[in-house]
């Protein structure tokens, strides 16, 4: 009979008007608004050479940094760098009046300072992580040496010549579009509005604020497994929901996703786990009526939401830096980021991490969701 | 424990936080019978429903149910048991039919065995007519049919009613207890809980009188009233019986009740017919008049309040 509670579930939940509303048509029109408000933003400034300065301090592998800035290009071959070698104080004065995104001091790990953080300023911090990367990488193979005879910042600049280090891309066609990250939150935003599904489940089996949940706990089906079913059958629907916001944002509006389109949906899967548990978490969790749980839950969203850029994308890159635990508990930058990796970069490891922690996310909303039932079983009615 | 017995409740106590809910209750619940608990708003009923639906737990005492310790994952009881509680509880989003195929698939493996059963629960509550409605398009007493439906699918041995026909035309509530009655001749134990007195007098044929949390009296409807040795009310209606006269009734003590309103006189008389006598003696002496006299027989209502000295309806 699970699979017939499952198909009434199923039924029951798109027939609720309003949840439909807000979990498929809200996004689909936000999609609509923000493609018409923010597309054209920043392609053109994406494509600029980043103006930088690199303040020299004269350690033996300055050469090799100097180069990797000057020779990093974007797929369509442009520099990425125009890079102004200067003194510190210079560099700094610069820095000030807005002349440089910002500068490298080039000691034997190269320091990168900027004013604010923003997407930019991750590009030349990613190209200074593939420098240091190559670097570790000729210096490990130069002590395993016999003798050595491999002198491992000439090894660095053979790899750099060999162009290794380049920012480059799988599609060189494509290019940069700085707007994406207003449609990647938007999408992370609609993975985790799968809370309203989430909420709803957890309040049907909540005997002090549900008029079935009393009926349900009567009946001798088990109350962890009707939850199961109940929360699966909101995730297929959710799931639906947002593969057409995906479908509708990749092929009417032409956001670009990248190659790896089976990790996007993997992202939005593991997102929308994380929506529907939110959800009934805070219906489980948080004492109160329906409203205040409503309340909380739409807030959570909105906040986190705004943390991840939705409305200004410089204020992720802010938090990243003043705030880096908030990156870590907030599941939309989590999708975020995860989807902006899956688009900016061809290594996989800051999607990796991001996953990572979204299925520790996924492992401590189910624990407390367990903890909760124990505890609700039990409670008033 | 009696191999009839089907619900037996022993010094039952549960407490919310300082409120004692219930207090050390006892009682027994045969095969066949209409339990009915009787109680005013707040006296504890729905707190033993609770308490013996396991949904919530108590701090003393024992339930069984069917021989067995009633425990919250006992699903052998569970799958005999109906609830039918005072809200209704049903989907929105499912029709009449899917509302009860639901919840009976919650009691019932099988698909077809499932749908016979919610077939027959249409038919028993007489919804044939709205099975693929939606609730919102019900009205108040074809909801609370729909409501009993989705209890009772299963066929459950024991049907549990919690005040199902609170805010209910009188219509639909006689619907409702005819309802009950043809369960009761299927063979179901059902108990009733109620603070509707007329009800508890229609249908059960025993009867728990629950205050502050305590059964305060138990037996069926006439053993109840013999217990407290009420007296029928004798009801006059006469023109011209002064104030003085109402005195002089209240003077001679023979009446534990003396009330009189537009040309109504209501009285109890402590002696039965002793004191229909006199008082028809009264009026002659008097010169008055009776244009009319009937007789009241006590009601459950009589009794709580003798026990209690409160209405049902506090």
């Amino acid at each position: 009979m699970t699979l017939k509670l499952f198909q009434t579930k199923l039924k029951c939940l798109y027939r609720d008007r309003q949840s439909m509303f807000w979990a498929l048509l809200f996004p689909l029109f936000l999609a609509i608004i923000y493609h018409f408000a923010f597309a054209d933003i920043g392609k053109a400034d994406m494509l600029k050479t980043i103006d930088i300065a690199a303040v020299s301090t004269g350690v033996s592998n300055e050469a090799s940094i100097k180069k990797t800035l000057l020779e990093a290009a974007y797929e369509n071959k442009n520099n990425i760098f125009n890079v102004m070698v200067t003194d510190a104080a210079t560099a700094e004065t610069l820095l000030d009046d807005n002349k440089i995104l910002g500068y490298v001091i080039m000691n034997e790990i190269p320091k990168l300072v900027v004013k604010k953080p923003e997407l930019r300023s991750t590009i030349a911090k990613h190209v200074l992580d593939s420098y240091m990367q190559m670097y570790g990488v000729s210096a490990v193979i130069s002590a395993n040496t016999s003798g050595g005879r491999i002198d491992h910042i000439a090894l660095t600049e053979d790899m750099i010549n060999r162009e290794y280090y380049l920012y480059e891309r799988n599609d060189a066609t494509r290019n940069l579009d700085y707007s994406v990250i207003y449609f990647y939150a938007l999408l992370g935003m609609v993975c985790i509005y799968g809370g309203t599904w989430g909420l709803r489940e957890g309040l049907d089996i909540s005997p002090s604020l549900s008029k079935k949940a009393a009926r349900i706990y009567a009946a001798p089906y088990s109350i962890s497994k009707l939850l199961f079913v109940n929360l699966s059958a909101s995730l297929t629907l959710h799931m639906g929901g947002v593969i057409a916001v995906i479908f509708f944002m990749n092929k009417i509006l032409n956001i670009d996703f990248g190659t790896k389109l089976h990790l996007v949906a993997l992202t939005s899967l593991t997102g929308s786990i994380v929506g529907i548990l939110l959800g009934c978490m805070v219906a489980l969790v948080i004492k109160g009526k329906e409203k205040k749980k409503d309340a909380v839950l739409t807030g959570l969203t909105l906040v986190w939401g705004f943390l991840a850029g939705l409305m200004i994308p410089s204020v992720k890159y802010l938090v990243a830096s003043k705030f880096p635990f908030l990156v870590y508990i907030n599941p939309v930058h989590l999708i975020t980021d995860a989807l902006y990796s899956l688009y900016y970069y061809t290594d996989l490891e800051r999607y990796s991490r991001n996953m990572v922690f979204l299925l520790i996310t996924v492992i401590v909303y189910s624990g407390f969701i367990v903890c909760s039932m124990r505890r609700t079983k039990n409670g008033s009615i | 424990m009696d191999h009839n017995t089907i619900v037996e409740i022993k010094g039952l106590t549960k407490q919310y936080d300082t409120l004692i809910a219930v207090n050390n209750l006892d009682l027994e619940i045969k095969d066949g019978q209409i339990f009915g608990l009787l109680g005013p708003n707040g006296s504890g009923k729905s707190t033993i429903i609770n308490c013996i639906l396991s949904l919530i737990r108590f701090e003393e005492g024992s339930i069984r149910i069917f021989g067995k310790t009633m425990i919250e994952n006992e699903k052998e009881i569970k799958k005999n048991i109906g609830v039918i509680l005072q809200d209704v509880a049903v989907f929105d989003e499912l029709t009449v039919y899917e509302n009860i195929e639901y919840f009976c698939s919650l009691y019932v493996k099988g698909k077809d065995t499932v749908r016979h059963l919610t077939e027959e629960a249409i038919a028993f509550v007489a919804l044939e007519d709205f099975k693929d409605y939606y609730p919102d398009k019900l009205s108040g007493g074809l909801l609370r049919r729909l409501n009993i439906a989705c209890g009772i699918a299963h066929k459950p041995r024991l049907v549990i009613l919690d005040e199902p026909t609170v805010a209910v035309d009188p219509q639909s509530r006689n619907r409702i207890l005819e309802g009950i009655l043809n369960l009761n001749k299927q063979g179901a134990t059902i108990i009733y809980t109620t603070h509707y007195m007329e009800e508890v007098e229609q249908i059960c044929d025993q009867i728990a009188i629950i205050d502050k949390g305590e059964v305060v009296a138990l037996g069926t409807k006439e053993s109840l009233k013999d217990s407290v040795h009420l007296s029928e009310t004798i009801i006059v209606e006469a023109n011209g019986i002064k104030d003085s006269d109402i005195d002089e009734l209240n003077e001679t003590n023979d009446y534990t009740l003396v009330e009189y309103h537009d040309n109504i006189l209501k009285v109890k008389s402590k002696k039965e017919n002793e004191g229909l006598i006199r008082l028809l003696n009264f009026f002659k002496q008097k010169n008055i008049m009776l244009t009319r006299i009937q007789f009241e027989t006590p009601t459950l209502n009589d009794v709580f309040l003798e026990i209690t000295g409160k209405e049902l309806r506090d």
